[in-house]
């Protein structure tokens, strides 16, 4: 059962979690098996109804700093075991991840990036065009200059990994509320007290704000200043074929990623660099445009040709959280007891969710300091102590 | 006929039993039991299903029918060839910043 | 439809192998039913024979492989010479006897029985995965020898394309569907109007079916009242808008996706192109609605708008076919009338309490009439027939004894049918349901409105004011 609370929320909870996404449903849980009782996730809308559930479900390890891998790394082991752990398939499926590039100048990066990816023990290999084609025959290779291939990335079903934790939310006692707002939170005396919201306010001292593109805006209710931006990204999905494409191809050159799902469609999207990082969510605009789908289809059918009299059979777009160096922020703010947040994933929240979230409860739940949080902090950035990834796609 | 099928998604072969079994296990709104269940997933994106759900749900949920709201109905309503797509001219990038909330 | 042979010329067609001899202005799905190919495929989970049922690209049931192209609808597809066209397969060996399983126990295996079951240890789970991964999809990755056919024209893919103009432009008007209310709307549309169809000329869903009828020697047209207005009606509003030499009227287009704010996208056979608006009329009408009932899938279930398309746009051979109507309302006595202007041996059963004035009529043509029954289901009898199941009114199914059965090769069921809404829903109109309908519809604004069936002003149904029609 995922039972879904109704009613008045809580008077009182050990933590509240604001963001009923990947985030916050894995943070939720983690938290409790940490012996946290009463934990209270707050959505606005359904579970997944964010960028969750409107990410394309790619997971991957091909990162080109130690720490990015690693962390990546952490959250491959993770989804490998997650069906298990969770008593409910997720989908995860290790197709690999083809990263293709037409560009003569990434090659040194994309040779570099292979050697420190296999020192961490990723097993990525460096390929010439020709040997792309065998792990995708039909790929179209004429402008390709090179490629990386990581059998061990993949990519699992979003809304399964958010029902799977749901239900083990559900059975650790978290109660999770559906379609309630949060209209404010309160601190004084340098502690967060209460989270107020349109179904009654809730006394607490820790708030985890896993609101993704939402959370600047949360974050503003305490007076956290985020230097986060969103961004919307497009996608589509096809119809559903018999398997025929095993990883998913990502180009660093244009920024078009498409992969083959276990209903058989083709998952894919094209970023668009005339997108505005916005700051205000009601600018945040998820209705579908013809411009993605054009683009998108002209990409698709120069890089895979077999998919020209295939059809798409739906767009839709999500907002992405965009900090400057495209790496989440984790961890709290000095001088603000109880306030924490986990956002800041720039697209890559449903790949690194369930290993943030999981260090994340520790350290709340534990008050251990953890490596990464540290790093990944938010005062990065005003010490200038960025380590920006080479590689950002989708 | 008892237990003969009564089919509320055909494309994806989604029965009325297993609808009204997806709502007892918690899936409430329409957007998380069409994708639960499969129903107007499938190639008509709902246009042989997503009235008859909706109108089972009302009836599940006890509540009038013009309260339920419809899922996300997406572009395009008919599925398209990407040859048919890649053919067209790529508008220009929309540069409104009218409410769009 | 396109003629691309004279009347006369057979064209060849290859089905598995066999090869099929057809008139050339039809389609795919109506070939092969003509020659006994009733199952085109079979649905994804149970592994259900389908075959033709919307009859206008709406469902799945008649996706086929054409020429090597995969999840083709064969309802809208004409033939062509040489042709090659095969059913789908299941993907691994193991699938259909998984299918049966799966359709005989189905108590036992709940819905999303698959996110439960098999999760551990994690390699049970991968090893599950593995093995359900070829039952998905529908259809095979087209050949490779489609690549180069399909590019499209121009320098380059991403350079622009040397081929007729995909812009529209601009119109103060746009009126989706040239029905009734379509052309009414058009008489009255002021700036620059484009009304657009997907006939071949105006007069929407029924329009073909009443004028076969009204040339049908028999004059049967006559001994309904309600048909034979409905044809006046289109026929005045057809010669009101044909005064209008202003109106742009695109035929055998479709509106196929609304792009918000203001931007459609039209299909004409492969062609797209765009147009923007500044305000839409959504006069697209209605779709069947074959209704919750057990067998609802089965082949030769239909209904009226698939029948008109089938028989009229695709000159579907029904010649003593034994056919049941089941239902009530306008389609109801329109498809009656129009299977036994061509020659179908009918069965009418009429279930819809309100509708009693045009039994005698009916009774006066001679056709087997029953009332005061509920249909219980229809299930397939053979590969070439059905049987549908009645009990009294009222019963509810409770007394199995006094259970009727009637068999026939067609079933026609005519329900209240439903508003189509997508486009518009997309453009950002606010869709909801309507109680009395069952189906959703639009809440008009000021620049988006829908008007006739498309508003839920159906045959039967409470009369909604935007649909009035002005005379002049």
């Amino acid at each position: 059962m995922i039972p879904l609370s109704s009613g008045p929320v809580p008077a009182t909870a050990d933590a509240v979690i604001i963001g009923g996404g990947v985030n916050g449903l894995v943070t939720a849980r983690e938290l409790a098996a940490e012996g946290m009782k009463n934990v209270v996730i707050l959505e606005k809308n359904y579970i997944g109804s964010g960028s969750t559930g409107r990410c394309g479900g790619g997971i991957r390890q091909q990162w080109t700093t130690e720490e990015n891998i690693r962390l990546a790394q952490e959250s491959v082991e993770l989804y490998e075991n997650m069906s298990a752990d969770l008593g409910y398939q997720v989908f995860f499926r290790q197709g690999g991840y083809l990263m293709i590039t037409e560009s003569e100048d990434d090659l040194p990066a994309l040779r570099d990036a292979v050697e420190l990816q296999n020192r961490c023990d990723v097993p990525t290999e460096f390929l010439q065009p020709e040997e792309c084609l065998k792990i995708v025959p039909d790929l179209d290779i004429s402008n390709l200059k090179g490629a990386t291939f990581c059998p061990k990335d993949g990519t699992a079903y979003p809304f399964a990994v958010v029902w799977g934790y749901a239900r083990a939310c559900h059975r650790a006692g978290v109660k999770t509320f559906i379609r309630t707002r949060v209209t404010g939170i309160t601190a004084d005396d340098g502690k967060i007290r209460k989270v107020h919201t349109d179904r009654g306010d809730i006394a607490t001292e820790r708030v985890i704000n896993c609101a993704g593109p939402w959370a600047r805006a949360m974050a503003a209710m305490v007076g956290v200043q985020l230097p986060n931006k969103q961004e919307r990204h497009e996608i589509m999905v096809s119809e559903s074929l018999k398997p025929f494409l095993d990883p998913m191809v990502i180009s660093i050159t244009n920024g078009i990623y498409f992969s083959q799902s276990l209903r058989g469609e083709i998952v894919g999207g094209i970023g668009d660099p005339a997108e505005p990082g916005l700051e205000d969510p009601a600018l945040f605009d998820t209705r579908s445009q013809l411009r993605f789908a054009v683009r998108f289809a002209k990409a698709l059918v120069r890089h895979y040709p077999r998919a020209a009299q295939v059809r798409m059979m739906r767009q839709w777009a999500g907002m992405y959280d965009v900090t400057p160096d495209h790496r989440p922020i984790l961890g709290g703010v000095p001088g603000l007891e109880g306030y924490y947040h986990i956002c800041g994933f720039s697209g890559h929240g449903f790949m690194l969710g369930p290993v943030t979230g999981r260090r994340m409860a520790r350290h709340i739940a534990t008050g251990e300091a953890d490596d990464i949080i540290t790093s990944l902090s938010l005062d990065r950035f005003a010490k200038g102590d960025l380590k920006p990834d080479a590689f950002v796609v989708g | 006929m008892s237990k003969a099928k009564i089919f509320l998604c055909r494309c994806e072969d989604v029965t009325l039993g297993e609808f009204r079994e997806a709502y007892t296990e918690g899936f409430t709104e329409l957007e998380s039991l069409k994708r639960y269940t499969g129903v107007g997933t499938g190639f008509c994106q709902g246009k042989g299903c997503l009235s008859e759900a909706a109108g089972e749900l009302a009836v599940l949920r006890n509540i009038p029918a013009g309260e339920v709201r419809l899922t996300n109905i997406r572009p395009p309503a008919e599925p398209l060839t990407f040859a048919q797509l890649a053919a067209l001219e790529v508008p220009a990038a929309s540069d409104d910043t009218e409410d769009k909330s | 439809m396109a003629r691309d042979k004279m009347a006369g010329e057979k064209v060849h067609i290859r089905f598995e192998g066999k090869t099929l001899e057809c008139r050339p202005d039809t389609t795919v799905a109506v070939v092969l039913w003509e020659n006994g190919v009733r199952c085109l495929s079979h649905s994804p989970k149970y592994g259900r024979p389908r075959g033709v049922t919307c009859a206008r690209g709406h469902c799945t049931a008649c996706l086929m492989r054409v020429d090597d192209i995969p999840n083709i609808r064969t309802c809208e597809l004409s033939v062509r010479e040489g042709m090659d066209i095969r059913r789908q397969d299941a993907g691994a060996f193991y699938a259909a006897p998984m299918q049966k399983m799966l359709a005989a126990g189905s108590a036992f295996f709940p819905v999303g029985f698959y996110y439960k079951w098999f999760t551990r240890p994690a390699a049970l789970s991968r090893f599950f995965l593995d093995r359900i991964r070829p039952l998905t999809g529908v259809g095979r990755l087209p050949g490779a020898g489609h690549a180069s056919r399909a590019l499209p024209p121009g320098p380059g893919p991403q350079g622009p394309t040397a081929g007729p103009a995909t812009d529209l432009g601009r119109f103060d008007t746009v009126i989706v569907g040239a029905g009734p209310s379509g052309l009414a709307a058009a008489a009255k549309a002021t700036g620059r109007v484009l009304l657009l169809d997907d006939h071949e000329i105006p007069g929407g869903q029924r329009y073909g079916a009443l004028r076969r009828l009204a040339e049908h020697p028999d004059r049967t047209l006559d001994r309904f009242g309600e048909l034979r207005s409905s044809l006046e009606r289109i026929e005045k509003l057809r010669d009101q808008f044909s005064t209008r030499d202003d109106v742009t009227f695109l035929h055998g287009t479709r509106a196929i996706a609304g792009y918000h704010p203001d931007s459609i996208l039209l299909r004409c056979k492969d062609r797209l192109q765009s147009v923007k608006f500044s305000n839409l009329i959504w006069a697209a009408g209605a779709l069947d609605t074959l209704g919750l009932f057990p067998g609802n899938d089965t082949p030769g279930v239909l209904g009226p708008r698939a029948l008109y398309r089938l028989l009229v746009r695709d000159g579907l051979d029904v010649k003593g076919k034994h056919v049941l109507v089941i239902g009530g309302g306008l389609d109801f006595w329109m498809s009656a009338a129009l299977l036994d202007a061509v020659g179908a041996r009918l069965s009418l059963v009429v279930t819809d309490a309100g509708d009693s004035s045009a039994i005698p009529a009916a009774v006066d043509c001679q056709w087997p009439l029953s009332t005061g029954l509920e249909l219980q289901g229809i299930s397939g009898k053979g590969a070439q027939q059905l049987q549908a199941s009645f009990t009294p009114d009222g019963s509810g199914g409770s007394r199995p004894d006094s259970q009727l059965t009637m068999d026939a090769d067609l079933a026609v069921i005519c329900n209240r049918a439903k508003p189509a809404y997508d486009v518009p829903y997309q453009l950002g109109g606010d869709v909801s349901l309507l109680p009395e309908l069952g189906g959703f519809t639009l809440s008009n604004d000021s620049h988006l409105t829908a008007v006739g069936e498309a508003a839920g002003d159906l045959p039967g149904g409470p009369a909604r004011p935007a649909d009035e029609v002005d005379t002049p």
